[in-house]
Order: structure tokens, then sequence, then C-alpha cells
């Protein structure tokens, strides 16, 4: 017993620098993420900015009809769910197989150029990214316009047809992000002991078999904790992706208006903020029971790929 | 613990309140500084100046000093808003952006009455009592109107040399349908032009004189001519269908740009640069030469609904913040801007010889090397409290300020001019109509999308987010409204 607890003490002195390099984060999360919760009071109140936060009256859960009201909200649930469901999907497919084929190429220069070439795009600005695609789709001067009668179809009114938008929401989205997610999987991927492919390449296996048998399988807890992440966020939309990318045209809205940008266009003009904060609180609890939810589904299989 | 607590803060009150005191030895009171923060591009170096010179007229007056910053059009809202949630200090603020009663309703601005009855009698006697009325909500003033032109007429602004080049008389001009043959004239000489421009991928002026009653869908058509106040839902009436199905067919025929509502650019520039002819326009004294510093070419401006006046006309106020330390200083300093024309011209128009010199016939105009891009503090007149009593520029002419008063008298008065509209009970309604507006609205005025098709579905939408519902509290409060206006 009393050895246990010695132990237990010059394991934690053992560990005390790593604690210590843990504080910066610790004290920066408390501050930007556990304080500012306290805001949440702000969506059950009919906020004044002379009585401040807590003199305000007490308005019940008024702020948060105005989300659930309207014929929109099964639009905005709809598509906030569904693209942020094809974007975890294919996004993780297509980083997972890019950082494969990366990490097959022998030359490192080749690799190098690679890597900086794909991790580009998401470094740049939305508000670019939205211009780089009206370079595409702009009727009158736009690319497609030119190549679509040059190849015999006719042209389109790309911002006043809402049907190839979610297609060309799906690949901006993999355009811009694919990059991040395969730095994230190619450093797990660096890292799996080599002298496991050794040990196949002896027993002769193939090169598809070493990457179904060795390489998939240890991904497996990155893919599970980077997804799990992802479905605490599926309430959340990218507003930049949202807004900016389609020009904020009205025809396209259908297909376009997630939770985000319905909040900000419905709050625009009349700015209340009680109604915001209980748009943001509504996406913050419905990720979080889905995140605890997906946890525990995920638990039930492998314990050792859950988040917590 | 405590005791030492109590010890160092004695010391330090101590320390601090011996800091102070030299200070305040030559003068029995420190002057209360008050930060005005108004709206147009200006340098910190240029507002820090101009401060400083108009802190000289109130100190001897009234012990005050003046600190003022000068924010951009686009952040102005959003910064000023962050300074009245976070309640740093602020005083005086023009409701540029932003909607009276709703900063009435979220208490970031405060009632007047008291004040503006001791310190504000320079105000009272220019302000009318039915300007008041259109800042009043229940029963108390939030604002201080601008003293400025006060009545909206709309026209189409248009570039002189194309329209020198089609020799057409704009006398034919009475609706906007007249347009159509001034448009195809202007597409067959110059076949790369698109006659008409959107304005940041809007069309935001109807050539349709209608009182919109504050805000938040429901007009009244014709509103100085009508005999009662009946509140219609804009979209419905046949004067905004016939519009748009017009700009529809415009649009096939090239007299619009295509993707009009995609392109960021505003009017102005897409006329400057040639690629349109003309966009409509607010007409006022002076407003062609507003347009020529906007487009950098010559222009015309032709009315085709005459002026008139509603209480969204009286658009352009000033508040006292919620947080004001004084607000008898404030309204004091506001008093001051109203009337003394030094001040106003210093506030509105910079420093002489620096922003601006004096011409012989009473006018100002910049100096050698600056113009109205490269200048360190813009002049942006209409924002200001009082620009009537300030010197006009040579651009606008001498006469401008008696123009804008004939033009204020001239204009029609609205039959609901003073009421104010509390949107407090139907804010979930209108938000979920601003989702369908944000669908429809600017396509549909722009042209681009067919409004057989279209326009019933955009009302249809609009009365299931609600739309009723908004318009039958708008007639109530109207009809109160009415209802005590009769009795007095």
């Amino acid at each position: 017993m009393k050895k246990s607890i010695i132990k237990r003490i010059k394991s934690k002195k053992r560990f005390f620098p790593l604690y210590l390099m843990l504080l910066p984060g610790m004290v920066y999360l408390f501050i930007n993420n556990y304080i500012p919760m306290g805001g949440i009071i702000i969506a059950f109140k009919q906020y004044n900015y002379r009585k401040g936060i807590f003199g305000s009256a007490w308005n019940g859960l008024k702020n948060f009809v105005f989300l659930f009201k309207t014929n929109d909200a099964w639009i905005i649930t709809r598509n906030t769910l569904c693209y942020n469901l094809v974007f975890i999907i294919l996004g993780t497919t297509a980083a997972i197989a890019v950082s494969i084929l990366l990490s097959e190429i022998r030359k490192e220069r080749a690799k190098k150029t690679y890597q900086v070439v794909i991790l580009l795009p998401y470094l740049i600005s939305i508000v670019v990214v939205s211009y780089i695609v009206y370079g595409f789709l702009s009727s009158e001067y736009g690319c497609m316009n030119h190549l679509l009668p040059w190849l015999g179809g006719d042209k389109v009114m790309w911002y006043s047809t809402p049907t190839y938008w979610p297609v060309i929401l799906v690949i901006v989205n993999l355009w811009k992000n694919i990059g991040y997610n395969t730095v994230l999987y190619y450093a797990t991927l660096i890292g799996i002991d080599p002298s496991y492919y050794e040990a196949a390449v002896v027993d002769g296996a193939t090169r598809w078999q070493r990457i179904r048998y060795i390489t998939i399988p240890s991904l497996i807890p990155t893919i599970s904790i980077l997804t799990l992440m992802a479905i605490s966020k599926i309430f959340y939309s990218d507003f930049g992706l949202f807004y900016q990318v389609p020009m904020n045209s009205g025809p396209l809205i259908d297909v376009t208006n997630t939770i985000d940008t319905y909040v900000y266009r419905g709050l625009m003009e009349t700015s209340n903020i009680g109604m915001s904060a209980a748009a943001g609180v509504y996406q913050s609890v419905v990720g979080f029971v889905l995140v605890v939810a997906a946890n525990w589904i995920v638990g039930r299989f492998d314990k050792e790929s859950t988040l917590f | 613990m405590k005791r030492k607590l109590a010890a160092l803060m004695t010391m330090t009150m101590a320390l601090s309140s011996m800091a102070v005191v030299p200070a305040m030895a030559d003068n029995d009171e420190e002057p209360y500084v008050c930060k005005i923060v108004c709206v147009g591009d200006a340098t910190t170096e240029a507002c820090d100046a101009v401060a400083e010179a108009a802190s000289e007229i109130l100190l001897e007056k009234y012990n005050i000093e003046i600190e003022l910053v000068r924010l951009g059009y686009g952040t102005f809202y959003n910064e000023v808003n962050l300074m009245l949630s976070s309640g740093e200090k602020l005083d005086l603020i023009p409701n540029f952006a932003f909607n009276t009663m709703t900063a009435v309703n979220t208490g970031q601005i405060l009632e007047l009455d008291d004040l503006l009855d001791e310190y504000g009698q320079g105000i009272k006697e220019i302000v009318s009592e039915g300007e008041w009325n259109c800042v009043t909500f229940d029963g108390s003033i939030f604002a201080v109107p601008n003293n400025k032109e006060k009545a909206q007429g709309f026209g189409i602004a248009m570039r002189k040399d194309m329209l020198d080049a089609v020799d057409f008389d704009l006398d034919t001009i009475e609706t906007e349908e007249d347009l159509e043959a001034l448009y195809a004239a202007i597409k067959e000489e110059f076949p790369d032009v698109y006659p008409l421009a959107s304005d940041q991928g809007q069309m935001g002026y109807h050539m349709i004189e209608r009182d919109d009653l504050g805000g938040d869908y429901g007009v009244i058509i014709n509103p100085s001519t009508a005999e009662e106040a009946v509140v219609v839902n804009y979209y419905e009436t046949e004067e905004y269908q016939e519009m748009v199905k017009r700009h529809y067919d415009w649009a096939q025929k090239g007299y619009i740009l295509p993707d009009a509502t995609n392109h960021t650019e505003d009017a102005g520039t897409l006329i400057g640069a040639g690629k349109c002819f003309a966009y409509y326009t607010n007409t006022k004294p002076g407003i062609e030469s507003e347009w020529e510093r906007k487009t950098g070419v010559e222009m015309v401006v032709k009315e085709i609904v005459s002026p008139f006046q509603t209480t969204s006309g009286v658009s352009n106020q000033w508040y006292i913040a919620y947080q004001s330390e004084d607000p008898a200083k404030a309204m004091q300093v506001l008093n001051e801007i109203y009337t003394n024309p030094d001040l106003s011209n210093l506030l509105i128009n910079g420093i002489e010889g620096e922003h601006y010199v004096k011409n012989d016939d009473g006018t100002i105009s910049y100096p050698e090397g600056v113009d109205s891009a490269n200048t360190t503090y813009s002049s942006v007149a209409w924002v200001w409290p009082n620009e009537l009593i300030t010197t006009p520029w040579s651009a606008d002419g001498a006469d401008v300020w008696e123009l804008t008063d004939e033009f204020n008298k001239s204009a029609n008065e609205s039959i609901a001019l003073g009421f104010t509209w509390d949107n407090a009970n139907v804010l979930n309604e209108i938000t979920a109509c601003n989702n369908v507006k944000a669908k429809y609205e600017n396509a549909l005025n722009c042209g681009m999308i067919d409004p057989e098709e279209a326009l019933p579905k955009m009302i249809e939408e609009l009365k299931s987010a609600g739309l009723e519902a908004i318009i039958e509290e708008k007639q109530a409060q109207l009809d109160d409204w009415m209802a005590g206006k009769a009795e007095e």
C-alpha cells in the first residue's frame, strides 16, 4: 500500500516538468474557453446594455424560438448536418489516401514539394478563395463559361443555379482542407515502427497488403480522434465557405444556408445579442451531446481510440 | 494579511493623489474629456489636430476637451457596438448604421428630454416639433436629428458624355418605365456598356414613393397623397411587381449588368470605369457634384420621384451613449456643434490650410495637391449634426444650403411622418423574414431571376415566416399613433 503511494509520488515527480509545460495551455484554455461560458446566461436574457449581463431581465426560452419557428429550421439543420457529414467522410478518406501516397514517395525533395503544394490552400483566406472560385464561375469572364462552349456545352449562370452548388462546395472544402488533415495523418504514418514493414516484406507481403494490414490499422486511433473532434463541431458550419464562396447569392440560399449563415442574415439588421447567444448555446449543446454519444459508441469497439 | 493589504492600498492612494495634486493646482476643476466617435476616413494625426483645435473653443466656454475618433464606414457599426458592450469611454455617436429603436430597446443610448431643456436650447430652436416626434420613443426623446436635407426624392444619375452621345430628351422621362428608350439608345450606341449598374451587388433605390415606417416590412405606398394610413406588403404591391418584371426584362436585353448581385464594386466605380451608364440615386441639392466625386466623370441627375418626407427620412441623428460619464457636458458639446459655425466647420471640414482653403466667393475647396482621395480628413458633412451652418464646398455651389432649405420646405409630408415603429414583439418573425428576403430580394431587384416564378414563391415564404403578423402589429401601432394624433 505504502509502496504504491511512494511510487505514485515518484512518478508524479518524474512527470512534473511535463505538467509544468501543460500549464500555459491550460491557462489559455481556461481564460479563452471556460470563463466565456458564463456568457451562456445572455441566451436566457433580454439583454440591455445599460443594465449589463446580470441586471438584464430574464427572458426564459424566448430567444431560442426563432431557430425553430420557421420552415427554414429543417433546411438549415439538414444543410449543416449533411455537408459536415460529407466533409468528414470524404475529407478523412482523401486525407488518408494522400498521406499514404506521400509516404510511398521515395525522393525527399519531391515529397517536400508535394506537401507544400497541398498545404498551401489551407493557408489562403476564404475571401481570396471566394474570388478564385469567382474566377472560374463568373458568368461573363469565368473560365468555366469559356470552357463549356468550347467543349460544345451551354453557358451556365452559376450564381443563380443551386443544383451545382453542393458539389462545388464539397470540392472547394476538400481542396482547401485536405492539406492540413494530410499532415496530421502523415505525422502518424512516419511514427509507425519500420520493423513491422521489414517483417512483412520478409514474409512476402505485397505493397497493398502492407497498407491494408499495417498502415491502416495503425492509423485507426488518429482517425477516430480526428473524427470525434469533427463530430463535436457538426452543428457548426464554416461561415466563410457558405457565405463568402457563394458570394451571398440569394438564389443559392436553399443549398447554402446553414445555421451560422441563417443567424447572421437574420440578426444583421436587428443585432439582438440574446438571440445570437441562443444560437451559439444551441449549437454547443447539440455538439456536446453528439460527441459524448459518438465517443461512447467508439468506446464499445475499442477503448484505445476514444477521445476521453 | 488584511492589514498589509490596507497599508498597501493607503500607500498607493497617497502616491496617486500626490501625482494628481500638482496638475490640478492651477485649475479648480479638471476639464471633462468628451469622446466623439464619428464615421468617415481620417488619420489619427488629423483627428488629434482637429480635436485639439475644437478643445480650444470648448475649454474656454465649458471647460471641456474633445477626443475625436473616426472609423471607416465598414467598421463603424461593429466597433461602436464593441465600445457599447465593453462600456469603454464614449459620449457622442452618430446613428450611422444603428437603428434608433433597437438602440433604445437595448439601452444603448440615453433619453435626452431634461438635457435638451437645460443645455440644448440652441438645438431646440432649430429642430421642428415634427422632427422631434420622429425621434421620440415611449414619450422620451432619444436622439437629436441632424440639420440637413430632411426629405428624399429619387432619380437617376447618368454619365454626361454618354447621354450627350445619344442626344436624348430628358423631359420625356416621368416614370422608370420611360427610361427603357434611353437604355436602348445607350445600348445601341455603346454595345459593350450595360446601361444600368448595381451598387455593391444591390439595387436599393426604387422609383416608387413609399414610407417604410421605420423598416422591417410593411409600407405605405404614395404616403404623401394617401388618405388612409394602410400598411401593405411592399412585395405584393403592383408598383413593386411591375418594377421587378421590368428589371428582369431589361436584364434579358442586356440593359443591366449580368450577375449584378455578385459585383462588389459600388455604382460610382462601375460608372466611372465606363462599364455602366447610370444608377438610381436619392436627389437633393448638390447631388450631381456628390456623384461626380464618386465617379470622377461629369454626371447628370434627373429626378423621377419628387421629394417627400418620412420618419425614416429624418435618418441622421446623434446619440449620447449610455456610458457617458457626464451627459450634461456631452449635451453642451452637441449644442455647441449645432450652433457654432466655427466648431462645425472644424469638425466637418478639418483645419484650414491643411484640409481646405477659402475661396473669394465664400466657398471652400481643396488646397494644392490635396483631393478627395488623398485628404487626411475626409469631409462627410451630412453625418455631423448641422451642415447647414458650415461653409459650402465650391463644387456644391455657394447657395447649396439655401437650396437645401427650399428643398425641405417644398417636400410633401408622409401621412405617417413622426410615427416610430417598435419591433420588439415580432423579432422572431422579422428574423425569419430577413432570411427569405436575403434569398430573393436582391436577385429580383437586379432582374437576375424570373419574377413570374420567384415573386409568388417569395411572398408565400414570407407569409409562412410570419409577415402578416408583422404587418398587423405595425398597423395596430400606426392606428394607435394616428388616433393619438387626431386627439391633439
